[in-house]
């Protein structure tokens, strides 16, 4: 009896989990912020995550649009300088994770616009070499 | 109703498929209807193939995973679709707009656990039109919400080990900014 209320309990708690194909649908349906945020939610969310095969990279959820300026405070531009490094370090990070799970990328995002080219150039090209090694469907 | 065999029909438009869910239940839908979900077109087709001689009007289609309640709202959106289909079946502008219009008072009536249980109908059926519709409104429900509003909505704990989950929360700490009050 109480083994049956136990499997029963098991399947209900199955049933609120969709498959992970419908987890996909609903994660193409949302911004990147909204999507990574789901990989919180449960075990099941989080694999769907790390296999969702879009990628975007949007330096708006960093808030790292600024450009350093020589009029500006030193103090503001060392600010806007830490977004960025943050924001780079961040695809640094999930373009290694997505290597490390071998998971079949199929869109490529990079949305950027920094004018730093000496700092940002290499590893844009590191990134799109990545991409392009995968044969993704590029976006920028 | 319970003479159906006395009274066959040529007709295949008119032709009723009975659809029997997991809780038992029994449902006589039109073809038209029935078509829409490809699981039972297929099983339909199949049962056809093989009885091609056998002329009967009425099939039973059993349906292990489905239970009787999505059935029942998915039916009624079927039909509601193909009728507003065919009233603007040279206006595809015209049919949207009714489209748009019957699902949001449509989403007024369905409560957020129902939802869950109407996409794994829908996609068990195959009924791509309401698979697209149902996510559609999950995402836009979901959209700049907290993770503890989005497992409610659900209806999910979380499963992970203690540590995982601050974890997580700390890689994702640039999702979490700016999301909407609970």
């Amino acid at each position: 009896m109480e083994l049956q209320r136990k499997q029963s309990k098991q399947e209900d708690e199955q049933m609120c989990d969709l498959p992970e194909p419908i987890i996909h649908k609903i994660l193409f349906l949302l911004n990147t912020k909204d999507a990574a945020r789901t990989s919180v939610l449960s075990k099941t969310w989080q694999r769907a995550w790390t296999s969702f095969p879009r990628i975007s990279f949007e330096e708006l959820d960093f808030k790292a649009g600024d450009i350093e300026q020589p009029n500006y405070y030193p103090k503001t531009n060392k600010a806007i300088k830490m977004k960025k490094e943050s924001f780079m370090a961040h695809i640094d990070k999930n373009l290694q994770s997505f290597l490390a799970h071998n998971s079949n990328v199929g869109e490529f995002t990079l949305n950027l616009t920094y004018h730093d080219k000496e700092f940002v150039l290499p590893r844009v090209v590191k990134w799109l070499t990545f991409a392009t090694e995968r044969k993704v469907k590029m976006n920028r | 109703m319970s003479n159906q065999s006395e009274s066959p029909n040529p007709t295949s438009s008119s032709n009723k498929i009975t659809l029997k869910t997991s809780d038992n239940e029994v449902f006589e839908v039109e073809e038209a209807v029935a078509m829409k979900f490809c699981t039972v077109k297929q099983y339909f087709d199949d049962e056809n193939n093989n009885n091609v001689t056998s002329g009967t009007s009425t099939t039973l289609i059993p349906l292990p995973n489905v239970e009787s309640h999505p059935l029942a709202i998915l039916i009624t959106y079927c039909k509601k679709h193909l009728e507003i289909k065919a009233n603007n079946a040279d206006n595809k502008k015209e049919m949207e707009i009714d489209m748009e219009h019957y699902e949001r008072e449509f989403l007024k009536n369905v409560m957020p656990q129902e939802l869950t249980e109407l996409i794994l109908a829908a996609n068990y059926l195959n009924f791509k039109e309401a698979l697209d519709f149902f996510c559609r409104a999950v995402a836009s429900a979901i959209q700049n919400k907290s993770v503890e509003y989005v497992r409610k909505f659900f209806g999910l704990e979380s499963d992970f080990k203690p540590g995982e989950e601050e974890k997580l929360r700390e890689e994702f700490a640039w999702s979490f900014e700016g999301v909407d009050e609970d």
